[in-house]
């Protein structure tokens, strides 16, 4: 009683100097979420009076999120949810809305609001478009601020323009006056914009034209482990969430002499995850206000499984493994099978149509689980988008496998049409875990 | 028998130092400069000739870390852009240790990739790399999350 007599004491004191701003909705709010600056500058996120550490995932719902994957998000220690539309606040999972389910099981939501795009062909001169955007905010945020998941409202993703040139300062303008509705209507959660990496104009430009943001969200890849360093040295002191972060992006490492962009092997995956998730947390106390993994579920993009951290089936990927080790510092007791080489003379080679080949596949599993190998082979993604667009996956050529389809090693022809392919090997263990990692090589006369 | 041990021991010496240079002849270090030996460490990383790329570095390392280590001692921070090449010693060799941890790793020589990593990261610290998209980059910042991933890797259960 003591200690939650001066919890609350101090939650009282801190929110005097919160950074969230009165608005005109004094109903009683689900949960009551601040920014608050402390004394020597630094920020803690405080979640009904108690300081919160986000330990999250990006995630969505129905056939995305992977069987069972929102439970194990919780006992494997994450504490939150990020989504990226309001709408997928109301995908169904395990029989309820995303939202209910979340706080079902003790999770936070971060609510995405999907800011249009002006590279989805949005026009933010066009009167009507903006208003329209603005009904549909207001509308979501009435529906959902008192809803006690909710942590914080996810204003836009990535809606600032790619390419070469800088984002027009339109898109900061208007961010600004949305986040001014979140504020008047819901004055209980801090609003979250989240950019794609960061650099020194976009900075400038938010600093310039942005101030009712709370939180800046990063969106970060390769060098996620340094974003809090280097918003620093951008002029950045406020705090920041990391709300996508993972591997290294298909952009940003090696490829073939034909595009292929060469996905790293799961137990380097895992790292790198893990690496970067400790890093952001360790080095960035009292502005890093913690972190989403990207993505707790399945997700085309270049590959099945660059990304996506469950398989279409719900099976886990060693990646989940990673996280939890990293959230709760202890493994999973069933850990999803460990790929300790995959090989074949094709990998990364120019070779003739039809002719034979191998590819074989050494796995173990902790636990001893008997394991089920799955293999295919497919083209080279030809559907490659920007930014997270949906892609289609590319066609299967399982035809081509000749023998041993089942076991730890296949014989295979190379598939008659020219062009770019990949040989992925997916490990069962039978348990709920699984791994999985591909080769490219491309078909020639 | 004195006679004996001290031929075989020539013998032994000779031909180690002809399987050295025959290694060496191997791959053409042009001109010898830290620059040269750079760039090639970063041509043979990109094609994938991986102890290739750690060759070029060891040949850099042994003909230019002497000098690179009294210009990181020289300084109390990161040279300006307007100085920086003047620290060519100091920025090739960094540069070298970080080409060898991503080659070693690649080789899955980890622990030896580890080694090369905290060289830069932690005793050339100030050393810069030249970007042509146009701008220079740290080795050592860039060695930090290897390091971690790697202890991670060593010592972790991944």
């Amino acid at each position: 009683m003591y200690r939650v007599t001066i919890g609350f004491i101090i939650a009282s004191l801190l929110s005097a100097c919160a950074v969230n701003r009165p608005g005109d909705h004094d109903a009683a709010p689900g949960s009551v979420v601040q920014v608050v600056k402390q004394s020597d500058g630094t920020f803690t996120l405080l979640r009904n009076g108690e300081p919160y550490q986000v330990k999250g995932a990006g995630t969505g719902g129905g056939p995305s999120l992977g069987g069972g994957s929102l439970q194990l998000l919780a006992e494997s220690g994450g504490n939150s949810i990020r989504t990226w539309g309001v709408e997928q606040l109301e995908h169904l999972v395990d029989g309820k809305p995303l939202i209910d389910r979340a706080h079902d099981l003790g999770l936070s939501v971060t609510a995405g609001f999907w800011v249009q795009h002006t590279r989805h062909g949005f026009d933010y001169s066009d009167p009507a478009s903006i208003g329209s955007q603005r009904a549909s905010l207001r509308e979501a945020v009435r529906k959902y601020r008192d809803h006690p998941a909710l942590l914080a409202w996810g204003l836009g993703n990535e809606m600032e323009a790619f390419g070469p040139g800088e984002p027009d300062v339109r898109i900061w303008q208007e961010l600004n006056h949305l986040a001014g509705i979140v504020k008047q209507l819901d004055p209980h959660h801090p609003v979250v914009t989240v950019v794609a990496e960061v650099n020194e104009p976009k900075i400038t430009a938010i600093r310039a034209h942005y101030p009712n943001l709370d939180i800046l969200g990063v969106n970060a890849y390769g060098s996620a482990s340094s974003v809090g360093t280097r918003l620093v040295k951008m002029g950045w002191h406020d705090p920041y969430l990391l709300t996508e972060f993972g591997v290294a992006g298909t952009w940003e490492g090696a490829s073939t002499p034909w595009g292929a962009p060469i996905e790293p092997d799961p137990t380097t995956k895992a790292l790198e995850t893990y690496t970067v998730y400790k890093i952001d947390r360790d080095d960035n106390l009292g502005r890093s206000l913690g972190s989403y993994v990207f993505f707790w579920g399945h997700k085309q993009e270049a590959t099945a499984t660059w990304f996506g951290m469950f398989l279409p089936t719900g099976e886990k990927l060693p990646r989940v493994d990673a996280m939890a080790y990293a959230w709760s510092g202890k493994w999973p007791d069933n850990r999803a099978p460990k790929l300790l080489s995959l090989e074949t003379p094709v990998a990364f080679q120019r070779v003739k149509t039809q002719s034979s080949s191998y590819a074989q596949v050494d796995c173990l599993d902790r636990e001893g689980d008997a394991l089920r190998y799955v293999w295919d082979i497919r083209a080279e993604s030809s559907d490659r988008k920007i930014g997270g667009d949906a892609e289609a996956a590319p066609q299967s050529f399982g035809a081509a496998i000749e023998a041993g389809q089942g076991t730890a090693r296949i014989e295979f022809k190379v598939p008659n049409r020219v062009g770019a392919y990949r040989v992925f090997v997916t490990v069962y263990d039978g348990h709920g875990g699984a791994t999985a990692h591909n080769l490219p090589f491309f078909a020639e006369d | 028998m004195k006679k004996l041990v001290t031929l075989i021991a020539l013998l032994g010496f000779t031909s180690w130092s002809f399987a050295e240079e025959s290694a060496d002849l191997g791959l053409d270090y042009g001109d010898f400069t830290s620059m040269t030996l750079q760039v090639k460490a970063w041509d043979a990383l990109g094609e994938g000739q991986y102890e290739d790329a750690v060759k070029y570095t060891e040949k850099c390392t042994q003909l230019y870390e002497k000098k690179a280590r009294e210009m990181q001692a020289s300084l109390s921070s990161k040279p300006s852009s307007d100085v920086v090449n003047d620290y060519w010693a100091l920025n090739d060799v960094g540069t070298c240790y970080f080409i060898r941890g991503e080659a070693l790793t690649k080789l899955r020589q980890y622990k030896e990739a580890l080694a090369a990593y905290k060289v830069v990261k932690d005793e050339l610290y100030y050393s810069q790399c030249w970007d042509p998209k146009g701008w220079y980059w740290s080795p050592s910042d860039a060695a930090y999350p290897k390091v971690e991933m790697l202890e991670a890797r060593i010592n972790g259960d991944f």
